[in-house]
C-alpha cells in the first residue's frame, strides 16, 4: 500500500520534469529573462533601424517621412558604392586567402604530424583572440613609413622601390588592410580544418592509396569532402567578418586616403554621428544586413550542392 | 634503410624550420609592439635592436596610475565581469528550459545563434544610442555612458551563443538525476543549483570565459554608448591614436595590457577556447 503511493507520487513527479511535454509554461518561464533582453536590446533596435531608414532625420527634432528615398539615394552614392566594392575586396583577403593558406598548412601538418604541433597551432591562433583595435594599432607600426619593420625589411633585401607608406597609399592601403585580415583569419581556419581532418576516417585514405591516388587526388577526393562542414563554417565566419569590418579600418586609415579604404560600417558610422543623417545611416545598416543575409543564403546553397556532390 | 631514416630525419628538421619560421613571422607584429612598449621615447630612436633586456616601466605606470587608463581598465573589468555573470545566469536558465521542456522554436537555437552573430552591430548601434541617451531616461539617470548599459548590450550579443553551448552540455546530463532530486523534494531552482550547475561546471566556465573575452575586446558599442565614465580600454586605446598620438611607448604598453587577458586564457585553456570560438564546429 505504502509502496504503491510512493510509486504513484514518483510518477507524477517525473511528469513535472516535462520531458513528455507536460507543463510547457514552466519551460517558457525560464526563457523569459533571456527573451526579454533579446527583444528589448536586440530585436527592438533592429526594427527601429528599419523604421528610421524611411525618414529624413538629423537625430533631433521632427522626422520627415520620405518613403524609400534614402535607398534611392544610396544607389547613386559614389562613396557607398566604393564602400561595398571595398568590402568585397576584403572578402578576398579575409576569406579566400586564409582558407587557401589554411588548407595548404593543414595538409602539411596532418601529412607529417610532428611532436609539438599544438604549440604551433596555438601560436598561429593568437592573432584571432586579441582585440581588433589592438590588431589595428600593431599593424600601423608594422606598415609605418618611419622605421616600420616591413619597409626596413624590404630595403634590407634590396627592394628599395617597394618600400612605401602602405596605409597612406591610394593603391596599397586596401590590400594592406586586407593583409591584416588574412593574418587574423588564417589561424582560425587552420584550427578548424585540422580538427576536421582528424575526424576523417583513416580507411578512406588507405582505400584511395590502393586505388593509386596521389597526394593531390587524395586531397581532392578525401580531404576536401571530409572538411565540408568546417569549410562552410570558415566561409561564413570570415566573409561576414569582412563585411562587418570596422575596428581595423577605423584604427588604421579611417577610410582614407580619399575614400580608398572606405567600408560600409565606417560610412554608416560617419553618417550616423558626425554628419547626423540618421535616416540615411539607418538605410545603410539595413542594406548591410540584407547583404550579409544574401551571402549567407548563397553559402548555404553552395553547401547543399556540395553535400549532394560529395556525399 | 639507414639512408631512408636519415632522409626522414632531414625532412622533419625541414618541416620544423618551416613551422617555426611561420610562427615567428605571425607573432612578430605582437613582439614588435612589446618592443615599443618596453622602450623610452629616446630609446625608441636610438635602439634599433630586435631584442630587449630592459623594460621602461614608466610606459605602463604613467597612463595607468597618473592618466585615465587605470580607470578604463577598471571599467573594462567591471563591464566584462558583469556581462559574464548576467550571461551565465540567463543562459543556464534558458538552456535548462530548452533542454528539459518542449519549447516551441527551441530546435532553432542554432539558427538564432548564427543570425545573431551575423547581424552587423552597426545596424543596432543607432537605435541603441537613442534608446540609451533619450528614451530610457529619468532626469539625469540614463543608460548612456554607464557600465550597466554596456553589460546589457553585450549580454544580448553573447546570449544565443551561450545558450546554444550550454544546451548541448545540459542535454548530456541524464534526466534521471533531475527526477531523483525531485523525489527528494527539490524544487526546479534547487535542481539547477545543486545538480545542473555542478555537473555543467566546465561548460559554464568556458561560456563565461568566451563572454568575458567578447566584452573585453569589443569596440564599436563601447565607443558609441560611452563617453567618459564608462569608457573601456579598447576605446581608450583609440583615443591614444587621435589625442596623444605621439607617445608610442605608452600606447603600446596599454595595447599590451589590453591583449593580455585573452592571450592568458588562450594559453591556459586553449583547447576549449578554440572549440568555443570556432563555433563548436571543431567537435562536430
Amino acid at each position: 500500500m505504502r509502496q504503491e503511493v510512493r510509486w504513484r507520487r514518483n510518477r507524477s513527479i517525473a511528469g513535472r520534469s516535462g520531458r513528455v511535454g507536460e507543463r510547457n509554461w514552466l519551460g517558457y518561464l525560464y526563457l523569459i529573462p533571456g527573451l526579454v533582453m533579446y527583444v528589448a536590446f536586440g530585436l527592438y533596435p533592429l526594427a527601429d533601424t528599419v523604421h528610421y531608414s524611411f525618414y529624413d532625420w538629423s537625430g533631433f527634432g521632427d522626422k520627415l517621412f520620405i518613403g524609400l528615398r534614402n535607398y534611392a539615394t544610396l544607389v547613386h552614392d559614389e562613396i557607398f558604392r566604393q564602400a561595398i566594392f571595398n568590402n568585397f575586396i576584403l572578402i578576398f583577403f579575409y576569406t579566400v586567402l586564409p582558407i587557401l593558406l589554411a588548407l595548404f598548412l593543414t595538409v602539411l601538418m596532418t601529412a607529417r604530424p610532428l611532436p609539438g604541433m599544438t604549440f604551433f597551432r596555438t601560436g598561429l591562433f593568437i592573432p584571432h583572440v586579441i582585440p581588433m583595435v589592438v590588431v589595428g594599432i600593431t599593424w600601423r607600426w608594422i606598415f609605418s613609413p618611419v622605421g616600420g619593420p616591413l619597409n626596413v625589411a624590404l630595403r634590407a633585401v634590396g627592394l628599395h622601390d617597394w618600400a612605401k607608406a602602405w596605409l597612406g597609399d591610394f593603391t596599397w592601403a586596401l590590400p594592406a588592410i586586407g593583409g591584416i585580415g588574412t593574418w587574423v583569419m588564417y589561424g582560425l581556419c587552420m584550427v578548424l580544418f585540422i580538427a576536421g581532418v582528424q575526424n576523417i576516417d583513416e580507411t578512406l585514405y588507405d582505400a584511395a592509396k590502393i586505388d593509386g591516388a596521389g597526394v593531390f587526388r587524395q586531397f581532392r577526393y578525401v580531404t576536401l569532402p571530409g572538411l565540408h562542414h568546417q569549410l562552410m563554417v570558415a566561409l561564413i565566419l570570415t566573409s561576414i567578418t569582412a563585411l562587418r569590418a570596422f575596428d581595423v579600418v577605423w584604427v588604421t586609415t579611417r577610410g582614407g586616403p580619399g575614400n580608398s579604404t572606405m567600408v560600409i560600417g565606417l560610412q554608416m558610422y560617419r553618417h550616423a554621428f558626425p554628419l547626423r543623417n540618421v535616416g540615411y545611416a539607418a538605410s545603410m545598416g539595413i542594406v548591410m544586413t540584407v547583404l550579409i543575409l544574401v551571402i549567407w543564403v548563397a553559402i548555404l546553397a553552395v553547401d547543399q550542392r556540395l553535400r549532394r556532390e560529395w556525399a | 634503410m639507414k639512408q631512408s631514416a636519415r632522409r626522414k630525419g632531414l625532412k622533419q628538421v625541414f618541416l620544423y624550420i618551416v613551422w617555426i619560421a611561420l610562427t615567428l613571422i605571425t607573432l612578430f607584429p605582437i613582439y614588435w609592439m612589446f618592443l615599443i612598449s618596453a622602450r623610452s621615447r629616446v630609446e625608441l630612436f636610438s635602439n634599433r635592436n630586435l631584442y630587449q633586456t630592459t623594460i621602461f616601466w614608466e610606459n605602463f605606470v604613467r597612463p595607468l596610475f597618473q592618466g585615465v587608463y587605470g580607470q578604463y581598465v577598471v571599467n573594462s573589468l567591471i563591464v566584462a565581469t558583469g556581462n559574464t555573470l548576467l550571461v551565465v545566469v540567463l543562459a543556464v536558465l534558458a538552456a535548462y528550459a530548452l533542454s528539459r521542456y518542449r519549447v516551441k522554436g527551441g530546435q532553432n537555437i542554432f539558427f538564432w545563434t548564427i543570425t545573431n552573430r551575423m547581424a552587423p552591430p552597426a545596424a543596432f548601434m543607432l537605435p541603441l544610442f537613442l534608446l540609451y541617451s533619450r528614451v530610457l531616461r529619468i532626469g539625469d539617470l540614463q543608460l548612456y555612458d554607464t557600465h550597466i548599459g554596456l553589460i546589457l548590450v553585450y549580454c544580448v550579443f553573447n546570449l544565443p551563443f551561450a545558450i546554444w553551448l550550454l544546451k548541448g552540455i545540459i542535454d548530456g546530463i541524464p534526466t534521471s538525476l533531475d527526477d531523483a532530486a525531485r523525489v527528494d523534494g527539490a524544487s526546479t531552482v534547487g535542481i539547477i543549483r545543486r545538480i545542473i550547475v555542478p555537473l555543467a561546471a566546465p561548460g559554464i566556465a568556458i561560456t563565461a570565459l568566451l563572454a568575458w573575452i567578447f566584452a573585453w575586446n569589443e569596440f564599436l558599442f563601447a565607443t558609441t554608448l560611452t563617453s567618459v565614465k564608462a569608457r573601456t580600454i579598447t576605446t581608450g586605446l583609440v583615443e591614444f591614436v587621435t589625442v596623444v598620438g605621439t607617445n608610442w611607448g605608452e600606447m603600446a604598453a596599454m595595447a599590451i595590457i589590453s591583449l593580455l587577458p585573452a592571450l592568458l586564457f588562450l594559453v591556459l585553456v586553449q583547447r576549449y577556447i578554440i572549440a568555443g570560438l570556432t563555433f563548436g564546429a571543431v567537435r562536430e
